[in-house]
């Protein structure tokens, strides 16, 4: 099969797809709200939060062509209903839903989903870590800002992710600082049913989606591999080379002892470990497809 | 030539659309030059990254409408790192993406090797057997360890917002180029450059329906994995030898998941899913034939079948569960061969997976939380040293944010792991009398203890104090030859504060510790018994391997007048690492330590001014310091010909000291 066939024109259909799209007239209307008790209106609320009330018009959220808060009852989708909020004379959180620190982050998250637990892959949210442990959407987007909403990647999850942060600045990393790969690559922040809330049902398979080449099935398989890559590798960063766990020989050998060079200590005066380690003679730990015995010391 | 005609269609489509809308964006020009101290550059310096001088910079455009919006984004154009991508989204009906990103990942530069072919799967070398045939270094091949991957892709997702169904696609082309390390050949002993030619293509398709109480997805991928260089042949003009490489392969896979909203505010999710992955690596090219196989190749076929169920459950404002359960069975029909050159047969790996627990969160008041749960986990496989492993995991944690400026949160876990193997004390003979005594650790019974606090303090607006402590600590008391205890200590301190005049800092700092003892035996066929005879052949030894790494920056910005920020940033990590070693006088003088195990360090310092000339134009001016040294005992006093062995510098360009100065201009519109 020659190379990149089947894909050829997938591009360039998407990108007549992608423009289409936009180019398609007809919006999806808005729904009214049946219960307008005690609403008061975005412009009444601008008397007041000005600088909210502009920023919120910038944002998607203002946009009348969604069902979205503008489309509805703009500041008091979220916020619920202002009109008590302003006979009392204002106040932080006087009669009015505010999304504040100390708020309760499931209380939070509530406001938002009622319009976006119908968003694709929201429908995982209750079960997911960031849900479970307090984190609610505001904690990673701005409600008010920007039209794509989307947080910013890797900082906004470093902003908490303190060990990763350290983790993605070693020696030997994944490119996530230098832009090329990012957290949500890996990762579904709004949740899924893995641990880690990885996009994968297991990690091994979300790893060979860049690293095919380790996909096998390989004639002489080496099991750690087959079973979990995190066995060996520091996926975040290391400060062991190729994003090992341990320095090599050390590494090999808490699997390994056999007779003659696999138990052997190699100290600072040993050949083996100064000039040599494993891999040079077992290079395809990943798994070997040779036809000769060697392959199942990797060797070949 | 032909997929480029839809793009003016494309275009003609859009544009009346864009009629009256608004435009923002920023164009980014600049300028670099770097000054290596050494006068040469480091694939460290360049691990991914296209640094080279010249001219950088990037655009971002958005198109931004009522009913619609669209975005361009090019970074770094002409370089070696350069990405783009078109985006857009056409509200509460679909949105997509086209995006093409490359880079490279620099492995080693001037590299050097006697042999010829580089970048080809055919090398000729030397022939090693008369080194009077070797030429002198001074005229090996020099040559760079740099494999570069661009990555073209497309995501849609049509998501109608008043309709119950939505559709996602997406599809992505890998293509890796270049050439990496690969061993030393048997027969010469030369360190291999192996060409790296793959191309990966992913596709996924998942499909939604919803409704208030019910999400039901199904998915599907199919992945194709092509190496154009299989195997790799060597010869020194005499004698040939082969290795392979990568296969080729693919993967399908579907699945689908069922999330339906109950009372009580509980929410079930059932997820089911299949992944086979195929291979065929083709043994015809193979000058030596040596295993037995009908159609001259070899045929790996894994299958894993998946299934899960989590039900979360929200008893009161204060109580609220999780109960899950997850399984995984891998399935191995790949081709059973036995080698003829040795008899030696594969073993066809399975295993299969079952995880269940039950956590729980309970609120005692407005800022106290609790939290704990139960984790039990299975494992079975068909591999001897590692037959079973049962995992029984507790945890407790405990949040709280009493005081309005300081929240709190402790977390304590303890795991147990009993792990057996599928050895017959009776059937293990020779050297295999090992396995009685020698546990490996990916599986090993343990106990390990977690622990972690975190401290967050918010002393005021835009003045912020984080700190945390963790504890991991593994004891693999059951274990008589093997990994004996491993402990990690891991300390993260965050402070960021808004100082009078609008002066901005921002620091962290970290410090980890680990270490861990391993006992071991190194004997000579016979002589596996750990209390048996020591002599120099046949002893037992231990090894106690150390690591303190630190890390300390930060960035502080300075507004020196309404139009000048001043930036300044540092950041400096260690890593010091020690591997002592003992064993009985009677085996012989003593073990030398390691000192230098990874010994490394980076120092970073930036300065910029940023001058907004206008409302929409900055200039910036900067200068940036880069300094890494890595000291690690396979690479102090380096050689290209230890013994009868012929290297080729892999993985050895790790030191440089740069300093890069550069100017930017920067338009918004």
């Amino acid at each position: 099969m020659k190379r990149g066939n089947i894909f050829a024109h997938f591009v360039p259909l998407s990108l007549l797809l992608l423009c289409c799209t936009l180019a398609m007239g007809g919006t999806t209307g808005g729904k009214e709200s049946n219960d307008k008790m005690g609403f008061i209106g975005a412009l009444t609320c601008k008397d007041c939060h000005e600088a909210q009330y502009n920023s919120y018009a910038k944002s998607i959220h203002f946009k009348k062509s969604i069902k979205g808060p503008q489309s509805q009852d703009a500041c008091e989708t979220c916020h619920g209903a202002g009109a008590k909020h302003v006979e009392k004379g204002g106040g932080r959180d006087v009669d009015i839903f505010t999304f504040d620190k100390k708020k309760d982050p499931k209380e939070k998250s509530a406001r938002c989903l009622t319009c976006h637990q119908r968003t694709p892959g929201m429908d995982l949210w209750e079960m997911g870590a960031h849900n479970r442990n307090d984190v609610s959407c505001d904690s990673c987007h701005e409600l008010h800002a920007g039209v794509t909403q989307k947080p910013k990647d890797p900082e906004v999850c470093f902003g908490c992710h303190r060990d990763i942060k350290i983790e993605a600045n070693k020696r030997s990393h994944h490119p996530i600082l230098e832009g090329k790969v990012r957290c949500s690559s890996c990762h579904a922040p709004h949740g899924s049913l893995s641990k880690g809330m990885v996009r994968a049902d297991d990690p091994q398979q979300l790893c060979y989606k860049c690293h095919a080449d380790k996909r096998g099935p390989a004639a002489w398989e080496h099991p750690p591999v087959e079973e979990d890559c995190q066995s060996c590798h520091s996926v975040h960063g290391s400060n062991h080379a190729r994003l090992l766990n341990e320095r090599i020989p050390q590494l090999c050998q808490n699997c390994h002892d056999w007779s003659r060079h696999p138990g052997t200590p190699y100290d600072n005066k040993a050949t083996f470990s100064s000039r040599w380690d494993c891999l040079r003679c077992h290079p395809s730990i990943h798994g070997s497809n040779s036809p000769s015995g060697g392959g199942m010391r990797h060797v070949r | 030539m032909k997929r480029m005609m839809y793009l003016p269609l494309a275009v003609l489509m859009t544009t009346p659309s864009f009629a009256s809308d608004e435009v923002h964006g920023d164009l980014s020009i600049g300028l670099r030059a770097t000054h290596f101290a050494s006068g040469d550059e480091s694939a460290k310096y360049n691990e991914y990254l296209d640094m080279s001088d010249g001219l950088f910079g990037d655009a971002n455009l958005l198109f931004d409408t009522e009913n619609y919006y669209m975005g361009f984004s090019a970074k770094n154009p002409g370089l070696d790192d350069q990405s783009y991508e078109l985006w857009g989204q056409r509200f509460g009906v679909a949105k997509g993406r086209i995006y093409f990103d490359e880079l490279t990942h620099q492995l080693s530069l001037d590299a050097l090797t006697p042999a010829t072919g580089i970048g080809s799967n055919y090398l000729l070398t030397p022939d090693a057997g008369t080194p009077a045939s070797v030429p002198p270094i001074s005229s090996w091949t020099p040559f760079d360890y740099n494999v570069e991957r661009k990555v073209f892709g497309t995501e849609f997702t049509v998501d109608p917002q008043d309709k119950p169904f939505y559709f996602k696609a997406s599809m992505e082309q890998q293509q890796h180029d270049g050439v990496m390390p690969w061993g030393t050949t048997n027969f010469a002993g030369f360190e291999l450059p192996m060409p790296v030619d793959y191309t990966t293509n992913n596709l996924m398709v998942e499909g939604g329906y919803r409704s208030k109480e019910t999400t039901a997805v199904l998915t599907a991928g199919y992945s194709v994995f092509e190496n154009d260089y299989d195997l790799l042949t060597i010869s020194n003009g005499t004698d040939i030898e082969q290795y392979s490489t990568p296969a080729d392969n693919y993967s399908y896979n579907f699945g689908g998941r069922l999330v339906q909203r109950l009372p009580m505010k509980s929410v079930l999710a059932l997820n089911a899913g299949y992944t086979r992955n195929i291979s065929e690596a083709d043994w015809r090219q193979y000058s030596q034939f040596f295993s037995p196989s009908a159609d001259n190749d070899y045929d790996g076929d894994v299958e894993y079948i998946r299934g899960g169920a989590v039900l979360t459950s929200q008893w009161s404002a204060m109580l609220d569960t999780r109960l899950f359960y997850n399984y995984v069975d891998r399935n191995n029909a790949s081709e059973k061969i036995t080698a003829l050159d040795d008899g030696t047969t594969n073993h066809l790996f399975e295993y299969d997976r079952h995880k269940a627990g039950l956590d729980a969160n309970y609120r005692l008041n407005k800022a106290n939380k609790i939290a704990s749960g139960y984790e039990f986990s299975y494992t079975n496989r068909n591999r001897e040293d590692s037959d079973t492993t049962k995992d029984n995991l507790i945890f407790a944690q405990l949040k709280n944010s009493a005081i309005e400026w300081m929240s709190t949160s402790l977390r304590l876990e303890y795991m147990n792991r009993s792990s057996d193997t599928d050895y017959s004390a009776a059937t293990l003979e020779g050297d295999g009398l090992i396995h009685q005594y020698f546990t490996p650790f990916d599986n090993a019974s343990k106990d390990r203890y977690k622990a972690k606090v975190a401290v967050d303090f918010n002393l005021s607006q835009g003045l912020d104090l984080g700190l945390s402590y963790a504890l991991v600590n593994d004891q693999y008391d059951a274990t008589q030859l093997g990994l004996q205890d491993d402990q990690r200590h891991e300390i993260y301190v965050d402070f960021n504060a808004l100082l009078p005049a609008k002066i901005r800092l921002n620091t962290h700092a970290g410090y980890e510790y680990t270490n861990s003892n391993f006992d071991s035996r190194r004997y000579n066929p016979g002589g596996a018994y750990p209390a048996g005879a020591t002599n120099a052949n046949n002893y037992n030894w231990s090894e106690e391997t150390t690591y303190d790494f630190f890390v300390i920056g930060g960035s502080l910005t300075v507004p020196v007048r309404h139009q000048l920020d001043l930036v300044f940033s540092v950041d400096h990590q260690w890593v010091d690492g020690n591997i002592d070693f003992a064993r009985s006088a009677a085996a012989g003088a003593a073990l030398a330590p390691i000192t230098d195990a990874d010994d490394y360090y980076k120092t970073q310092f930036g300065a910029k001014g940023i001058f907004q000339a206008t409302e929409s134009l900055s200039i910036t001016l900067g200068y940036l310091f880069e300094r890494s040294n890595l000291d690690e005992w396979k690479y102090v006093n380096y050689t290209y010909t230890p013994g009868s062995y012929y290297l080729s510098g892999a993985g050895l360009d790790n030191d440089y000291e740069a300093h890069q100065v550069y100017v930017i201009t920067k338009y918004h519109f």
